[in-house]
Parts: C-alpha cells; structure tokens; sequence
C-alpha cells in the first residue's frame, strides 16, 4: 500500500514535472522586456521570429542584419523599412562579396518587409554565391510562402546567365 | 453606326474629364528578371521520334548592363545601373545618378493606354493613385544578336506630396509587370517571361 502511494506520488512529479519544465524554460528563454537592441537577432513578437538562432550560428561569417530601432507600425518603422530596403537595392547594383554579405545577413532580420527587400536585392545582385544561402533559409523557414519564394530565387539564379551563354557560344564558334 | 456611337461617347467623356496625370511619373532604377527559353536542338531518331531539347537561360539587369556594355564599348563603373524615363528613354547612370550614356536606342520602354484609379488635385497637383496601362520594353542589341519585346499590364502605385511653400514636390512611383516575351539570340527564336519592377522618387518644382 505505502509502496504504491509512493509509486503513484513519483507519477504525478513525473506528470508536473513534463507540464512544467517545458514552460519554464520558453520563459526563462524569452529575452527581457526591453532588450531588443541587446539582442537583436530573434527578439520581436511571435509573428516575426522567424529565422532562428540556427541559421544564425550557421552563418557567423555574414555581418549582423540591421534591426529597426524604432516600434514596429510606428511611422518611423515605415519610414526605417523604405530606407532600409532602398539601401539594400542599392547595395544590390555592385559586384563585390562585402555587398552581397550585406544583403544576404538581412535574411535574419525579424522584419519581414526586410526579408522581402533582401530577396530582391539578391535577385538583382545576380550572383550565384547566393545560392546556398537562399537553400539554407529556405530550408529553415516556417513560412510555406516565403520558402516558395526562396526556393525560387535560388533555382532562378541556377540558371545560366545569357552573358555565359553567349560566351560559351563565341568560345564554341572559335575552336 | 455602333462604333461611331461608341467614338462619340469616348470623345464626350474624355471632354467632360479635366486633365489626368500622366502615367509611368517618375525616373526609376530597371530592375528585370527575366527567363528565356531557347530551342537547343531537334532530332529525329531512327524510330521515327523526334527529340527536342529547350535551354532555359537567365537575363536580368546586371547582365543586361554587361550586354549594353559590350553594345556601347563603354566599361561602367562598380554601381552603375539602368534608369527608365517616364518618357520611355533609357541611360545607365553611376552609383550617384550621374548621367554615362544614353541607351534608348538599345533599350525602349513604352507606356502606353492608361486607366486612373484613385485622386488627383488638379489645383495642387497633390495625386495619390494606382495607375494601369500597357507595357512594352523592347531591347535591340544588334552587336549581341539579341532583339526581345517583353509585353505586359503594368500597375503604377503613384503618390505626389502637395507641394510646399517653394512648390516643391515629394512624387514617388511604384511599378511593377509581369511580362512575357519573344524575340530572337544569333537569329534563333527565344520566348521567356518574368517581371520588371521601376521604383523611383524624385522631388520636383511644380510652379
């Protein structure tokens, strides 16, 4: 009788302890009201948290992406986002890896108006190097539409350039 | 008898409206990207099958300036890039906006019929419209081979700031197509489709 109390006792610690140790650790995860700036990464409200910690360590090499400092729907979030992205396309009409790094880290920005704006950045920057990246997020989001676009963009940059074909040609007409 | 019932109504209707704005308002950045198809090869087999191999290719802007680049003889700087006119010429300009050379021969846009949804001040030309019209771009780099027409409905996102005490002008323009396309690389058919996007702002004097 006492062994069976005590057996029933140790089930339900088991059972609480299932409940509640879950919970208590996505609390105690949760950054501190406040620390945003702190860290930047994958702070935010549920809706846009998206890209996770992982993808972050797997690309450590890529500078840290540009967090909006100011409330999100606020007027000077909206005026923030236009800039932002402007910047980006901007960034997106050079040749080098420092710019295209730039754009790529933005793909772990919490703002999804910033993870749109670096998709089309990296569109037009139009380098292959972007390919693993695109997989590797693509691969990480939750968000079936946002995988879609993803998945597109990097199966668009597969493609042969026309400049490479026309080259290929040219070389294949000389020999 | 139908049609010139019809003529008239337009006529009446244009002459019963005050001045629209006009469309595609605005300098904007070309940013295309566009895939194309082309016929590889063609074989008949010696069962009576014929094989057909289509390569799909991508063009967007960067290659598009390589293009253009070759076409001119002209080695443009690190972030150049092709601007669209509202009138439908076309230049690459640096990273700055500085004018390089002019393309328009190479590369067209044309805007044409338009439908206006939204507002426009005609006192203070104060505009805040979704604009639709038809839209072509034509490329013709005859050093390159390569003639393509890509077609499609265009919708222009259009806000104009009321002008300030100096008449001063915020516009800023949005556009976007899905086009689709044929034409001809080294004389070999090619049709494709994608999109083009134009975002520009400028701020204008209005007086």
């Amino acid at each position: 009788m006492t062994a069976s109390r005590k057996t029933l006792a140790a089930g339900i610690l088991v059972l609480l302890a299932a409940v509640l140790l879950p919970w208590g650790v996505k609390q105690f995860s949760s950054p501190p009201p406040g620390g945003e700036n702190a860290a930047p990464s994958h702070t935010r409200t549920a809706a846009t948290t998206r890209p996770t910690a992982k993808l972050l360590a797997a690309d450590a090499s890529l500078p840290a992406p540009q967090i909006c400092p100011h409330p999100a729907g606020s007027e000077e979030h909206r005026t923030w986002l236009q800039d932002r992205g402007e910047a980006l396309m901007d960034l997106s009409w050079n040749d080098d890896k420092e710019s295209l790094d730039l754009i790529l880290a933005e793909f772990s920005n919490p703002d999804p108006e910033i993870r749109a704006d670096a998709l089309q950045a990296t569109l037009n920057f139009a380098s292959q190097d972007a390919i693993p990246r695109l997989e590797r997020v693509a691969l990480a989001t939750d968000s079936a539409e946002e995988r879609q676009k993803l998945q597109d963009a990097a199966e668009y940059l597969k493609l042969p350039s026309i400049t490479e074909v026309l080259a290929k040609r040219k070389k294949t007409d000389t020999k | 008898m139908k049609m010139k019932s019809l003529r008239t109504l337009l006529l009446v209707a244009a002459m019963a409206l005050p001045a629209l704005p006009a469309s595609a308002t605005v300098p904007a950045p070309l940013v295309l990207n566009f895939t194309y198809y082309a016929q590889v090869s063609e074989n008949l087999d010696g069962n009576g099958n014929v094989h057909g191999v289509v390569q799909a290719a991508r063009l967007d802007s960067k290659a598009l300036l390589k293009l253009l680049s070759l076409e001119t003889g002209i080695i443009f700087p690190k972030g150049a890039k092709i601007i669209i006119y509202p009138d439908g010429d076309s230049a690459v300009v640096d990273k700055h906006g500085e004018f390089i050379v002019d393309t328009t021969e190479l590369l067209f846009a044309d805007f044409g019929n338009s439908l206006f949804d939204g507002f426009f001040n005609v006192n203070t030309d104060h505009e805040k419209s979704n604009i639709f019209m038809t839209f072509t771009l034509t490329l013709d780099l005859p050093e390159q081979g390569l003639f393509l027409e890509m077609t499609g409905l265009a919708r222009e996102n259009f806000k104009a700031s009321k002008p300030d005490k100096n008449d001063n002008q915020k516009q800023k323009g949005s556009i976007k197509v899905n086009v689709s396309g044929q034409g001809a690389l080294e004389e070999e058919l090619i049709l494709g489709d994608g999109t083009v996007k134009l975002n520009g702002k400028e701020t204008v004097n209005v007086d």
